[in-house]
């Protein structure tokens, strides 16, 4: 890891995005990085707004919060002409949804999150993991093997199983995105 | 010391208390401090101590007070509407001399205000909230790790000094969480409080050479009296103009004469610097980043930080203001550490503060801005 990660998450309360992020915190740590969590939320426990941020870096971090992310991920709407404006020059966007018929920008990906949650793993709770293992698909700002150890420490240990088929199909989608967006860039 | 390890700082504090020997709490929880008293519930009852949800801050600081006296290390945590119902209690534990710690993770106020957006808008009123002269310690950590080693060590000044200790925290450092690896200097080494010496007679209030007075923990055998009413050394009330007069001098002053104890500033490249940065807590970290990239960029920018921000630190600012072109003074707040750093440089450095108070956390760019400014 050579950059300064920031990434932010954008959900509802109980979605599980501050989890999410706390994954990928402990994931980036587990790699020997200094990293920084956080979230901002409403005062509603469930259903108001709530974002969640990582930052990860090799050299110590001393300001402790994001202006303009290099990842964000909106769980919460396939507007990704709203968010654009918001993150770095050379940033990328995760929407939760499927893409419209139009192009999209090279910056910007589309990930089926809730669905691939609901439909394939059948836990839609398990969205906020499905989450992880996109974003670590298309970044690679931690290693799938430090992001899955980190998954498993933070689920009950019921639901571990599950929680790592959750993580696979993030990674699988992500990857599946990436190959979609190279074959029509050579196209 | 151990491996690094993901820590927030309202955890941080906890452990840093356990470590120091902390086994009661009592309080009203309350955003964004909320998370102490969860850690507190969840760890005290398995080292044997005692954690109690009050109905209110009066209560949490009388049921604290309550603790100490029989010897038991206790903390409250609480933020800005809580913290302004404690002020009273805070003023007894002062004039009574009780041990105890209050950690208030700032929030923005006056009032019910923005309870998760953070503030620095108590620094005053940690240092005058209670009414009439008194002392107390006030300590600002920065990080996590520090959190953890500061909390500590506001236990041990309030045992070694018989003194309320505030523990300033703000919602930035209390929710965030961070990369911790604890290294030996941050170890919390525990320490008691004096008692009585079992071969002279108790005083409770006596006066001794280092200002503070041994403590007899109650159900020890002692019988003595404590009150917030102004007392004599045995402990009972006065109104005798020459004692009231010594005994206030006395509890005022043990602070002072035992400063160089209680100090911690922490200096960042001052010594060549222009321009010098004047920070406390989370704006500290904005403040230090600031520094940061301005010397990579070969500009002459230094940052003292008060870690122990009352007594504040006043030879600590004076020495590394001197001879520079100008000292910044960020808060979020509308100005209440300037006015200290004004008092202490006395107009032979301009003094600029830089405030904000929208609720958010001031950034290296705003520092940066200011500073191209004024250079």
């Amino acid at each position: 890891m050579s950059k300064r990660w920031e990434v932010r998450l954008i959900g509802t309360g109980g979605q599980g995005i501050v989890t999410a992020s706390i994954i990928l915190a402990v994931a980036a740590l587990r790699e020997g990085n200094n990293v920084v969590q956080s979230q901002n939320y409403g005062p509603e426990v469930r259903g108001g707004y709530s974002t969640a941020y990582v930052i990860a870096s090799e050299s110590s971090i001393l300001y402790p919060k994001i202006d303009r992310p290099n990842v964000l991920l909106v769980m919460t709407s396939t507007d990704y002409e709203k968010y654009l404006r918001d993150i770095d020059d050379n940033g990328m966007l995760i929407m939760n949804g499927e893409p419209g018929p139009e192009k999209v920008p090279d910056n910007v990906y589309f990930i089926p999150i809730t669905n691939i949650a609901h439909d394939e793993v059948e836990r839609p709770i398990t969205a906020n993991i499905v989450c992880v293992g996109a974003v670590v698909g298309l970044t690679g700002m931690v290693s799938e093997a430090a992001a899955l150890a980190a998954v498993e420490e933070h689920v009950p240990a019921k639901a571990v199983k599950i929680n790592r088929r959750a993580f696979i199909l993030g990674v699988r989608a992500a990857r599946e995105a990436l190959a979609k967006r190279e074959a029509s860039a050579t196209s | 010391m151990a491996e690094a390890k993901l820590l927030s700082g309202n955890d941080a504090c906890v452990q840093g208390a356990l470590a120091a020997g902390v086994r009661f709490f009592a309080g009203y929880p309350i955003t964004p401090s909320t998370e102490i008293a969860n850690a507190f519930a969840r760890e005290l009852p398995g080292r044997g101590g005692i954690f109690m949800q009050m109905e209110d801050e009066i209560a949490s600081m009388g049921a604290i007070i309550g603790a100490s006296c029989t010897g038991t290390k206790a903390v409250t945590a609480t933020s800005g509407p809580g913290f302004s119902l404690m002020q009273e209690n805070i003023g007894y534990a002062a004039v009574a001399e009780i041990p105890c710690v209050i950690i208030n993770v700032m929030r923005y106020g006056p009032s019910t205000g923005l309870p998760t957006s953070p503030s620095q808008g108590d620094f005053m009123q940690t240092r005058w909230g209670p009414h009439g002269d008194h002392p107390v310690i006030v300590i600002a950590p920065y990080t996590a790790r520090e959190a953890y080693r500061e909390t500590g060590r506001a236990v041990n000044l309030s045992e070694r000094y018989r003194v309320p200790v505030i523990v300033l925290m703000d919602e930035i450092l209390g929710h965030l969480r961070e990369r911790v690896e604890f290294r030996d200097e941050d170890l919390v080494q525990e320490i008691n409080r004096k008692g009585p010496d079992p071969d002279s007679t108790f005083l409770p209030y006596e006066y001794t050479e280092d200002g503070v007075p041994p403590f007899a923990n109650f159900g020890t055998g002692y019988r003595y009296h404590i009150t917030g009413l102004i007392h004599d050394e045995t402990g009972f009330p006065t109104n005798n103009p020459v004692e009231v007069d010594r005994i206030m001098r006395r509890v005022n002053e043990k602070i002072e004469l035992h400063r160089r104890d209680i100090a911690r500033t922490q200096f960042v490249e001052v010594d060549d610097a222009d321009i010098l940065v004047v920070a406390f807590g989370s704006v500290a970290r904005s403040a230090h980043e600031a520094v940061r990239t301005l010397r990579q960029e070969g500009k002459a920018v230094g940052m003292v930080r008060p870690v122990t921000v009352w007594p504040f630190p006043d030879e600590d600012i004076r020495k590394a203001a001197a001879g520079k072109k100008a000292v910044i003074v960020p808060e979020m707040n509308l100005g209440q550490m300037v006015r200290e750093v004004e008092r202490v440089v006395a107009g032979t450095v301009p003094v600029h503060a830089l405030n904000r108070i929208d609720g958010l956390l001031i950034t290296p760019q705003e520092m940066r801005d200011l500073i191209e400014d004024i250079q």
